[in-house]
């Protein structure tokens, strides 16, 4: 049963992007662990599944986004909608950088952005517009606006850092499709 | 295009976003519950959270000092140590007191209502994407906890279990406007619903609408749960009137209410289970 160099790699290369999506998970929903400007925190989750899905493809966008949108969905109403949106992410932003995109800290950090303003807009429109909640524009601009901008803040660093992480240390070393 | 939608990573994603409608609807179906995907992802990785929660909680009580490294500074170094020492000594005594007001807030409603069946529950994880609504704890369907079921802090109502899985439970708060207790005020008996609003649990604030103009409900009014409706047992208290104001639409008041309890500084509730 002993495992090739090879294969062994390859779970590594799995295991590592996987771990640091669960350790986001933690300090965006586990209270504590990561400062709240009123009342709003960052979604790192958005920024490291663009990230993966720039440096490993489609596929891998895919997988890491329903995976990431489950760790996501255990902290809201346990339906699997985030899930759903971060596969799409996921696949969107592989295909873009295979076929139009170039692949460098601005693209990710505009698509990343677009991924997060898309959730933002749509989790608001969804919760609060839809359902006639009173003072959903005050909520949009008090909260869900900060936390878009504060997600934007935090982009560049979550994709040098998972780019560090998909790398295994070696320059060139993303591309696994 | 005809090749784009025969790539591997589009017919992947057809099947992951398929898989996760399906569990959606099963989720859909069995009201109040978690999707089985989510569910398994909980299991999973619910000892990850409680940990990172337990270490949050020790990190928070740890008293942190800087110290300088001139031969003054040492003598200060040895008081602040004392002062850590009686401060760490401190934290624990405000912990002890604080949990045992709760307890004896708890044993007199146990003693009240020996009817009622209680789960302690720790909160775990708040959504980051919800503002005023929402935390998590750490037991769910696997210790009896349902959607519906009542969450108190002592004697007071925090809110009402939203969703729940087999090893946590989503809590819907008393700033959550999908929240509706039936309610009355103590002094005037007088009945009507708690809810809230985005502005309203932006000052920390629900609101009990619908009262007559001539009410007679007057501010520092007490409100308690009616049991109207069977979701809440009677006479939990929500909180104390802090305002009354005149309806812009109609002729009605809102009684503005206090929750009787911080809800953004709570660490560990109760869930009631049966009453």
């Amino acid at each position: 049963m002993d495992l090739t160099e090879n294969k062994k790699e390859k779970i590594i290369s799995a295991v590592k992007p996987a771990a640091f999506i669960l350790f986001l998970s933690v300090i965006q929903n586990v209270d504590g662990w990561f400062p709240a400007v009123s009342g709003s925190k960052p979604l790192f989750l958005i920024p490291a599944v663009v990230t993966v899905a720039m440096f490993r493809g489609a596929y891998s966008g895919v997988l890491f986004g329903a995976y990431a949108g489950l760790l996501w969905d255990c902290f809201t109403t346990g339906n699997n909608f985030t899930a759903a949106y971060l596969a799409v992410a996921g696949f969107a932003a592989g295909e873009l950088i295979r076929l139009i995109m170039r692949n460098n800290i601005a693209t990710g950090t505009i698509l990343s952005s677009l991924a997060a303003l898309v959730y933002t807009v749509f989790r608001w429109f969804f919760k609060f517009f839809l359902t006639g909640t009173q003072g959903a524009f005050l909520m949009f601009f008090k909260h869900n606006l900060i936390t878009f901008i504060y997600t934007v803040v935090f982009i560049p660093l979550i994709f040098i850092l998972m780019k560090k992480v998909l790398s295994n240390g070696k320059e060139g070393a993303y591309i696994a499709q | 295009m005809n090749g784009f939608f025969k790539t591997g990573a589009f017919k992947l994603l057809c099947v992951v976003i398929a898989a996760l409608m399906a569990g959606s609807i099963l989720a859909g179906v069995s009201r109040g519950g978690y999707s089985p995907l989510t569910t398994v992802t909980g299991i999973v990785f619910s000892p990850a959270a409680r940990l990172a929660s337990a270490v949050s909680r020790g990190l928070k009580s740890l008293p942190i000092s800087f110290k300088s490294s001139s031969a003054l500074q040492k003598e200060i170094d040895s008081l602040n140590d004392k002062i850590d020492f009686l401060n760490e000594k401190l934290v624990d005594y405000e912990q002890v007191k604080h949990q045992n007001e709760l307890y004896k807030q708890f044993l007199e409603l146990k003693e009240e209502n020996p009817q009622f069946k209680f789960v302690p529950s720790t909160i775990i994880g708040k959504n980051s994407s919800e503002l005023y609504s929402d935390f998590i704890l750490n037991k769910g369907t696997s210790s009896g906890i349902k959607a519906d079921m009542p969450v108190i802090y002592g004697r007071y109502l925090v809110g009402v279990v939203g969703n729940s899985s087999l090893t946590q439970c989503t809590v819907k708060t008393l700033f959550s406007s999908e929240m509706n207790v039936g309610a009355y005020e103590v002094r005037t008996r007088e009945i009507g619903y708690v809810t809230s609003s985005v502005e309203y649990a932006e000052k920390g604030l629900c609101c009990m609408p619908g009262l007559s103009s001539s009410t007679a409900v007057a501010t520092n009014g007490m409100v308690c749960t009616s049991g109207i409706g069977g979701v809440y047992p009677e006479g939990l208290v929500i909180g104390t009137i802090a305002d009354i104001i005149d309806g812009t639409a109609d002729v009605s008041s809102t009684a503005l209410i206090s929750p009787g309890v911080d809800i953004a500084s709570l660490t560990d509730v109760f869930v009631i289970t049966d009453f």
